[in-house]
């Protein structure tokens, strides 16, 4: 297992930052700063800055966004603690096999509604994996879509599942506005089934 | 099992106009898909590989999208990077 990289500290001109609620936008004493503090907002360049530069977006803008996936596993989930502790995106698995219990998590934490779901044929595999029942998920603005088929190592069983991704959890629950329907049998397609409405 | 992949990759895209990711080992498709490289072209590559690296990918794939490090850590769940910035994650 590998651990998670160190905090990254960098040296920031504070003359350019105040502390948000910070009425009077006193310039603070130079010191180090925990990069994470600027992902969770508590840090927000002034105008001084860049005319261009959004609050936390000069973080951002680094490489490899931080992300976290989750499942029936971790419950609930505090995505204010998350965004806190510098994720940038998230999946959340809707379904794996046949078990939908990770789909009442994504209604918890994502605010989606579900349309009825179907059984679907199983794979060809030589692990005879179990029937699937398969999601997939559009995310409405501000997101975009993106969606997952899971192929789980052959140390465990070889389900697909399918999973919604979202950018940006600081916007969950409340703003984001996802809907779920289920993946008709591919062979199936399209005559059967109703168009997909996410 | 890469026709059965085939067939949801192409319906999928057919659907939505994007092809979705593919999470997976080296080791699994390696054994289960022959190593295929016939995705590598469409589908982003989610691999798994909790080391310091990403190691060997599966064949075609000449970089991985996001990489799931660690089944554990200071945040709930399964931790990823994406890799790329910010920009290139909202697409």
């Amino acid at each position: 297992m590998h651990s998670a990289p160190p905090v990254q500290k960098v040296s920031i001109p504070l003359t350019r930052y105040k502390m948000r609620g910070n009425r009077e936008w006193k310039p603070v004493a130079p010191m180090l700063f925990d990069l994470r503090a600027l992902a969770s907002g508590l840090l927000i360049p002034t105008a001084g800055f860049g005319a261009a530069v959004e609050p936390a977006a000069h973080l951002e803008k680094r490489a490899q966004p931080m992300g976290i996936d989750v499942s029936s596993h971790q419950g609930d989930v505090s995505w204010s603690t998350v965004v806190a502790n510098g994720v940038s995106f998230a999946f959340i698995k809707a379904t794996e096999g046949t078990s939908r219990g990770d789909s009442t998590l994504v209604v918890r934490n994502a605010n989606v509604s579900f349309q009825p779901t179907r059984t679907l044929t199983s794979p060809p595999n030589i692990l005879e994996p179990p029937t699937l029942v398969l999601f997939v998920a559009a995310i409405t603005l501000p997101f975009p879509i993106a969606l997952l088929v899971q192929l789980r190592p052959i140390s465990s069983p070889p389900t697909v599942g399918a999973g919604v991704a979202m950018v940006s959890p600081s916007q969950a629950p409340s703003t984001l506005n996802v809907r779920i329907t289920y993946f008709p049998d591919p062979l199936d397609l399209p005559a059967k089934h109703p168009p997909f409405i996410g | 099992m890469v026709s059965w992949i085939n067939d949801f990759s192409n319906t999928y895209h057919a659907r939505v106009d994007r092809y979705p990711v593919i999470y997976t080992t080296t080791d699994w498709w390696t054994t289960c898909t022959g190593n295929s490289a016939a995705f590598a072209s469409s589908s982003p590559l989610w691999i798994a590989r909790y080391a310091s690296n990403v190691g060997t990918l599966p064949n075609g794939w000449s970089y991985h999208t996001f990489w799931q490090y660690a089944d554990s850590g200071p945040v709930p769940g399964d931790q990823d990077y994406f890799n790329g910035d910010m920009d290139g994650l909202r697409r």
